[in-house]
């Protein structure tokens, strides 16, 4: 790998921070220019276009800096784990964290070009459902028709659309995190269609093993 | 209304808008993700003025543009009968038409989806499916529209699939453009068909209740 230079790192960092600080306040993003960003991180135009060439990317890479550091805060639980325990960690680790920063990931998924951002924001979910969750074993063990990497594709943009019109509600009744938690748990359940006999066969696995028992 | 009972200058604004989707159909089809309001107004053959008459924004002509293809594919579709027995099938053939339909104009489809319209197209799109879930399977319909304790809520259900399938559909038009050929039309009818399947016959069988406490 080339070794970035440090400069280079630094002002990039600056414009990702800069941008973050943004979406953080009121300001709409239509109403931002390349010259508002520039100057709040304190670099030259062509310093921006070097590492960024558009807005809608910079905005994706503020967005995806904020959201890969809560995902790293929260636990991966061991296979083993059960259901319940997978779910609550997990969401309820990022509910409140797009809860307190729902200003910010608003503004971030309905922008200009915020395709590509829905995108990462599902990879990282899929990835997760497919690799940690006690889910993975059971939508690998399917003989259906695709991948796994596309039924943890689906579930995962379910969880996210869901997700997505949740930050528009007040948090409060059957939209606080708790009881979001549930339902997102209940619901990919029932999309992925789980049967007793599957748990049960994933229970066996994972009692008997040590882990990766994802291709018995 | 008949079109004799419209005024002239009625008439002039309804063929002045229609003008202006069209144009930006074909600059979308062309792989224009982000056409401009002159490419717009050139091609339509209208003023900037009536643009702005009719749309704030190219973003919100793209949308509506989007919003006429859905209306499109859903006369071809909604005839469909799914009530009966073999309704899968049914079921299957409707995905088919949706998918083939989509990969005619999947130039116009990738380049909304990589533009500025976006998280609103993606949103319409959602809406009209899980509408459509609820109001045409048997099975979202019988499972607690009130969200009864262990069993979601149909609204939930309904978005929850919609999204997952709308989510393949059009991560498949945005890939083919990249990486030709990876699947055929048909076999993402297929695989939609079957997960969205996996969750609805799942429903039916009423096993929702148990698995909360099953998992835990």
């Amino acid at each position: 790998m080339v070794r970035e230079d440090p400069r280079s790192v630094r002002s990039r960092s600056a414009l990702i921070e800069a941008m973050a600080e943004l979406l953080d306040s009121e300001a709409s993003l239509e109403s931002l220019s390349v010259t508002d960003v520039v100057r709040a991180a304190g670099v030259s135009r062509p310093t921006f276009y070097q590492h960024f060439g558009e807005m809608s990317l910079l905005v994706r890479a503020a967005a995806l800096h904020r959201l890969a550091g809560a995902f790293a805060d929260i636990p991966e639980v061991a296979l083993g784990e059960s259901w319940t325990t997978f779910v609550r960690g997990t969401f309820r680790g990022l509910l409140l964290h797009l809860q307190g920063n729902v200003v910010f990931y608003k503004k971030a998924l309905t922008s200009g070009g915020s395709q590509a951002l829905s995108e990462d924001v599902i990879g990282l979910l899929a990835a997760r459902l497919l690799d940690v969750s006690p889910l993975g074993p059971i939508l690998r063990n399917r003989t259906l028709v695709g991948s796994p990497e596309d039924r943890a594709a689906f579930l995962a943009a379910g969880t996210f659309w869901l997700v997505n019109r949740w930050l528009d509600s007040d948090f409060t009744g059957p939209d606080s995190v708790a009881a979001m938690v549930d339902r997102i748990s209940l619901l990919l359940l029932t999309a992925a269609g789980v049967t007793d006999d599957e748990i049960a066969v994933v229970r066996a696995q994972t009692d008997v093993g040590s882990g990766g028992s994802a291709q018995a | 209304m008949s079109d004799s009972a419209l005024g002239a200058s009625d008439l002039r604004t309804r063929r002045s808008k229609a003008a202006l989707v069209r144009a930006v159909g074909e600059l979308l089809d062309s792989g224009d993700t982000r056409p401009s309001i002159t490419n717009v107004v050139a091609l339509a053959g209208t003023s900037r003025p009536t643009f702005y008459q009719h749309f704030g924004d190219v973003a919100a002509l793209q949308r509506a543009a989007a919003h006429e293809e859905l209306d499109l594919v859903f006369a071809q579709i909604d005839p469909i009968d799914l009530t009966g027995p073999g309704w899968e099938r049914a079921l299957q053939d409707l995905m088919t038409l949706v998918v083939e339909r989509i990969d005619q104009r999947r130039d116009f489809f990738a380049s909304v989806m990589a533009g500025p319209a976006a998280f609103d197209v993606l949103s319409d799109t959602v809406a009209i499916v899980a509408d459509r879930i609820i109001a045409r399977s048997p099975s979202v319909a019988a499972s607690g529209s009130s969200g009864s304790p262990g069993s979601p809520a149909a609204a939930d259900v309904s978005r929850f699939l919609a999204a997952g399938t709308v989510w393949l559909l059009l991560d498949w038009v945005g890939r083919a453009g990249a990486e030709p050929a990876t699947e055929s039309a048909a076999e993402v009818a297929f695989l939609n068909t079957q997960l969205l399947l996996v969750g609805l016959a799942f429903l039916d069988a009423g096993q929702t209740q148990t698995l909360g406490k099953a998992l835990s």
